[in-house]
């Protein structure tokens, strides 16, 4: 799988606030499509509500900024590419459950090959991952936009990050 | 109406029999009214089935009722392709297009239901054929994108964000998928190859000549306006369709 389908960037986690940290620590924390931002209007992908679903189906641990229920704005986009909701993965999060995205990525790549069975093979998938370091003082942001056969190489750029400096 | 009984395999015979005849139909040249016959075939075993898969629901038996659901979809393929010639021979070609589709997207449905051998990959292939061959050939499409809120699920009725249902997904014959959201903020149309309504395509557009023409038929639809500087012409199309399949 080429490398091509991801990019990624250095985030500012100034928002990155104690709770925040601590509910990452815990749990895979879904958060807004501009997050973080100082905009006060944020929206979560529709697809928000049955991945989480799906993934506490599969006992990950999950959760998110805000409350999900029916006040919560969504992005309906009406394209092909299925479109995940963003996710926070902490440094603590992955010492603690070092499998954790792993396992989530499976869950979503059997979700959404199962969704387009018969229209098409390995659709295309837009899924972003910010990542922030176990001491929390850095975060980057992982950009996917490929065949949803290519979801392994996003785990791969999160292994090499803790390792960094 | 009286008890029926009948086994799953024995269903599945039937469907494949009636399926097999309704395929001698599938072509422009065949009458509309043998057609039309066919469809009625189809819909007659489709209700049969429905009845069954209401019976298997009763039993509590979640295998047979998504088999059912399999084949049930499967039956609206085949009725979806035999509209789409009746339609096309009465020069409704963008309602033959619409029903083309649907035909694909039963068979996706039906393909999520149950794994099943009925020849739903070769029917598929066909339908895609028939697409290029028939149809002028879309490369663009409208795709528009929303912000919504709320919206139910079809299977339990509840509010989307309260319920275990996971959309696109067969339960107990039926598919999930929201419905009846709000949108709050139409957020941008723009044009895509890849949309997930195929459904939304164009209808017009201008051509050189200052016209627009219809993107079917060819034939002019109206005067041009001039030509906006920097943009190679305008076009006419759907931007969204409301329409909901047989999920059920």
């Amino acid at each position: 799988m080429s490398i091509e389908n991801l990019e990624i960037t250095a985030v500012a986690i100034d928002h990155l606030n104690k709770e925040i940290n601590q509910r990452a620590g815990n749990s895979i924390l879904f958060v807004p499509d501009n997050w973080p931002s100082e905009e006060k209007e944020y929206a979560y992908p529709s697809t928000v509500e049955s991945v989480t679903k799906l993934l506490k189906q599969n006992k990950v641990p999950v959760d998110s900024l805000h409350p999900i229920d029916a006040t919560t704005p969504l992005h309906d986009n009406r394209g092909l590419d299925w479109i995940a909701p963003t996710f926070l993965v902490s440094g603590l999060l992955l010492t603690q459950n070092p499998m954790v995205v792993s396992i989530v990525l499976g869950i979503v790549a059997n979700y959404v090959t199962d969704l387009f069975k018969g229209l098409k093979n390995d659709p295309k998938v837009k899924l972003n991952i910010v990542q922030t370091a176990a001491d929390g003082k850095r975060a980057q942001r992982i950009k996917y936009e490929g065949p949803v056969s290519g979801l392994p190489e996003v785990e791969k750029v999160l292994s090499a990050f803790e390792t960094k400096e | 109406m009286s008890d029926q009984k009948a086994t799953i395999p024995q269903l599945g015979e039937e469907y494949t029999a009636t399926a097999a005849e309704a395929a001698k139909f599938g072509y422009l040249v065949r009458a509309s009214e043998l057609q039309q016959e066919q469809i009625d075939k189809l819909v007659k075993l489709k209700s049969r089935i429905k009845g069954f898969k209401y019976g298997a629901i009763k039993a509590g038996n979640e295998d047979a009722t998504n088999t059912l659901f399999h084949l049930q979809c499967g039956l609206n393929a085949q009725i979806s392709f035999l509209t789409m010639w009746i339609l096309l021979k009465k020069g409704e070609y963008y309602d033959a297009w619409d029903a083309l589709i649907d035909a694909e997207e039963y068979i996706s449905i039906a393909i999520r239901a149950a794994d099943g051998g009925v020849g739903l990959d070769d029917f598929m292939d066909r339908l895609r054929s028939v697409e290029q061959v028939v149809f002028p050939g879309y490369g663009i499409y409208s795709s528009c994108g929303a912000i919504i809120l709320g919206g139910r699920c079809t299977i339990c009725g509840k509010p989307f964000s309260e319920c275990d249902h996971i959309e696109g997904v067969v339960y107990w014959g039926q598919l999930c998928i929201r419905v009846k959201w709000e949108i709050v903020k139409l957020d941008h149309v723009a044009v895509v190859e890849e949309p997930r309504d195929r459904r939304c395509v164009v209808t017009e557009l201008t051509t050189d000549d200052g016209w627009y023409r219809d993107y079917m038929t060819w034939q002019k639809t109206k005067k041009a306006e001039d030509k906006k500087e920097g943009t190679l012409g305008s076009f006419v199309s759907r931007v969204f369709n409301a329409r909901l399949l047989e999920i059920d």
